[in-house]
């Protein structure tokens, strides 16, 4: 009798939270991405930013650079793969050597991640965007971009940004004995014990002309490694870029892309400009940040 | 009940068992056979190196020969005689805007700068150096880092005691928080020795806490010039100092000349990265200050133009700061009244921008202002005018793409 009060609760819970959270998204695209993705064929990836630290009893938390190299290179991997698979032409650039010899490209590349962070305060701010919602966004980095494209060629660049830690031996020891001894106190059988691991990512499609953030995810998790990256992709964008699109050929009904094609038309820059909408800004070559907001409202 | 007491308290008590000694930590000026580098502030070198590594791959040092030469020659003759095995000195620019300067452990010293765009002169640059030279030579973060692992330890214990909940570290934060006041003081005196010791005006030195005082960067997240001791209280004691050491401060070293010709080679940074960042006041007082400094061009109009520009096309950014710097909470009234003064915004940025042309038939950046400016206030020809002008210019401009970006949807849209 209990039971079966108890598994209809859990059923009507359970309804309740899926209905409810499957409104909502972590996605935001930019309004004119399906616009625009016919005309952008080329992607590279830009060094991530991995921070990840052993949290430790003593406070002196510290850089665990092995696994940031590691998880660097799975997100570096990961990301091209399913960027290719996307039917993006991925470009291969070696950044480290660039910006070894580059100081201008290694600040743009710094200036990029910064207006990509001040975009995302208004990207994430404020009430919880529906999956309908998801692509009604028009943030711009403005020029920040610009320099990627300069060295690399690419048309769109993607920015990743991941951060993770993991607790000591005897912080984890010490967070077990506090939900122990709470649990007790509160005669309790369960302990709620604070995690002994976390990593946290932000993955950003920009285009490297006009700054546009085409699509962006985030993603946190317990594991540190790539896996949350992989989770933040299987929410890519479905739409037809420049590289996969088809068109058939005259004479021998033969099909070939756009991009193979000889007479490929010329490019044609970012649709839709809204005079009345927010657009991402700059100033001289180092503006950044520029406002983002939703055109509904 | 004040909440924080009883865990005071019972740090207090966790301390007097846990703490290590910060008192054997001699300076670097001490004799080398007692100075050894132990594994934990080794560790504090290693990081150290780690973040300056960070900074150099992120292209935030300023490269500049002359003027890194010009720092270092300053900063060096500041440096006295160490003993053992002291790490060496080195100076850097950081291109940061706002106005601090920090010290790493292992000898790297590194000026905002923000900071470095608000002196006057040489001799003021050589106490703020002076100032952060003492804090390596007195090896105050390794002293800080034994403190904050004390404090650290005890406030775990306490939290065990309170099953986790977080509250012992309330009184641990505002215990960390009271320990950089005396490190600072001590800065201050020792940077006034090393300071007249190379001959330089210690009114100047005074004259420096007066200066900082009146800029608007006490908010700035560690900026050492605003977390204590307040400026009138640093002014007053530095002078008591001085008299107690009976030093001539009627003749010295200033080189306000020197300072310049340096100065002028990182000013516009410092406008750039207050605009990047969204703070258009502090921007147009960095700006003000360089006409004051250097007289009035083409190039300072220009940014004027663009402080305008974008106070206009961004009131919940100019609120935002406007409530950051006067302590204001009512941030939609404060964004109405920045929207309500768009259009006023709008005619000074062409102002300025048409002063700018004025000056410098040739300041194509100005053009480019207009343009952005005339899309924003649905003007598209002229937006397309002044766009195609920048572009124009005899030397490809860094952002034609996005320049380029904007015509096409102007062209698309018409």
């Amino acid at each position: 009798m209990i039971i079966t009060r108890i598994s209809k609760l859990l059923l009507l819970t359970t309804i309740v939270f899926s209905t409810g959270c499957a409104t909502y998204t972590s996605v935001r695209e930019h309004a004119s991405l399906a616009e625009v993705a016919s005309d952008l064929d080329s992607v590279v990836v830009a060094p991530p930013q991995v921070n990840i630290e052993l949290r430790v009893f003593t406070g002196e938390n510290e850089p665990l650079t092995d696994k940031e190299d590691m998880v660097r290179d799975q997100l570096i991997t990961l990301a091209e793969k399913r960027l290719q698979e996307e039917g993006l032409k991925v470009i291969n650039f070696d950044f480290e050597n660039a910006i070894a010899n580059d100081e201008d490209l290694a600040f743009s590349l710094t200036q990029a991640k910064e207006a990509l962070d001040h975009a995302k305060k208004d990207l994430y701010s404020g009430k919880a965007v529906a999956v309908e919602d998801k692509a009604q966004f028009r943030a711009s980095l403005g020029p920040a971009v610009n320099a990627i494209a300069e060295h690399t060629g690419a048309e769109t660049v993607l920015l990743m940004d991941y951060y993770g830690f993991e607790k000591s031996a005897g912080l984890k020891t010490k967070d077990a004995a506090a939900g122990i001894l709470l649990a007790v106190l509160l005669g309790s059988s369960n302990a709620a014990i604070s995690a002994p691991s976390g990593s946290f990512v932000d993955l950003a499609l920009v285009d490297t002309a006009s700054g546009d953030v085409l699509w962006t995810n985030r993603r946190g998790g317990q594991a540190v490694n790539a896996l949350i990256a992989e989770h933040a992709f299987n929410e890519f964008p479905d739409v037809a870029w420049e590289s996969e699109a088809v068109i058939p050929t005259m004479n021998t009904g033969m099909e070939s892309t756009v991009a193979d094609s000889e007479n490929a038309a010329a490019k044609v820059i970012p649709a839709s400009y809204d005079p009345d909408a927010t657009t991402a800004e700059d100033t001289a070559d180092t503006k950044a940040a520029i406002a983002t907001q939703p055109i509904n409202q | 009940m004040n909440l924080t007491t009883p865990f005071s308290i019972l740090l207090v008590f966790c301390l007097a068992g846990c703490a290590a000694s910060t008192t054997s930590v001699l300076p670097l000026t001490v004799d080398g056979d007692t100075f050894l580098v132990s594994q934990r502030e080794q560790k504090i070198y290693d990081l150290s190196e780690r973040a300056h590594q960070t900074m150099l791959r992120k292209g935030l040092l300023v490269s500049d020969q002359q003027a890194n030469a010009y720092l270092n020659r300053v900063g060096s003759e500041l440096v006295p005689t160490l003993a053992g095995v002291a790490p060496n000195f080195n100076f850097y620019i950081v291109k940061e805007a706002s106005v601090n300067a920090f010290a790493m452990p292992n000898g790297n010293i590194y000026l905002h700068v923000g900071l470095l765009a608000n002196l006057d002169n040489e001799a003021q640059l050589a106490h703020v150096l002076g100032h952060e030279i003492a804090h390596v030579v007195q090896r105050h973060s390794y002293i800080d880092r034994i403190d904050t692992h004390n404090t650290l330890v005890a406030a775990h214990v306490a939290d065990l005691f309170l099953f986790g909940t977080g509250l012992a570290y309330i009184p641990a934060g505002m215990n960390l928080a009271s320990y950089s006041r005396n490190q600072e003081e001590e800065s201050d005196t020792l940077a006034i020795d090393y300071v007249s010791s190379q001959h330089y005006d210690l009114r100047e030195s005074i004259q420096l806490f007066h200066h900082l005082n009146e800029v608007k960067h006490t908010k700035e997240v560690g900026s050492v010039w605003a977390s204590h001791p307040l400026s009138t209280a640093r002014f007053n004691r530095a002078a008591q100092i001085i008299d107690e050491m009976q030093i001539d401060t009627k003749s010295g070293v200033i080189n306000r000349e020197l300072y310049q010709d340096f100065r002028q080679r990182i000013a516009t940074i410092s406008i750039e990265r207050r605009l990047a960042s969204q703070q258009f006041e502090l921007a147009e007082d960095a700006v003000m200050r360089e006409i004051e400094q250097q007289g009035n061009d083409a190039n300072w109009q220009y940014y004027l133009g663009e402080i305008y520009r974008l106070r206009a096309q961004h009131p919940q950014a100019a609120a935002k700061e406007y409530a950051w710097l006067y302590d204001k909470n009512n941030h939609k009234e404060l964004e109405k009244s920045f929207i309500d003064a768009g259009d006023d915004n709008k005619k000074l940025a062409i102002e300025h921008y048409q002063l700018a042309l004025t000056l410098n038939p040739l300041d194509f950046q100005s053009h480019r202002g207009l343009g952005l400016l005339y899309i924003y206030d649905d003007n598209p020809n002229a937006a397309k005018q002044h766009l195609q002008r920048y572009l124009t210019q005899p030397e490809k401009p860094k952002d034609w793409r996005y320049i380029s970006s904007l015509q096409a949807k102007l062209n698309k849209d018409s």
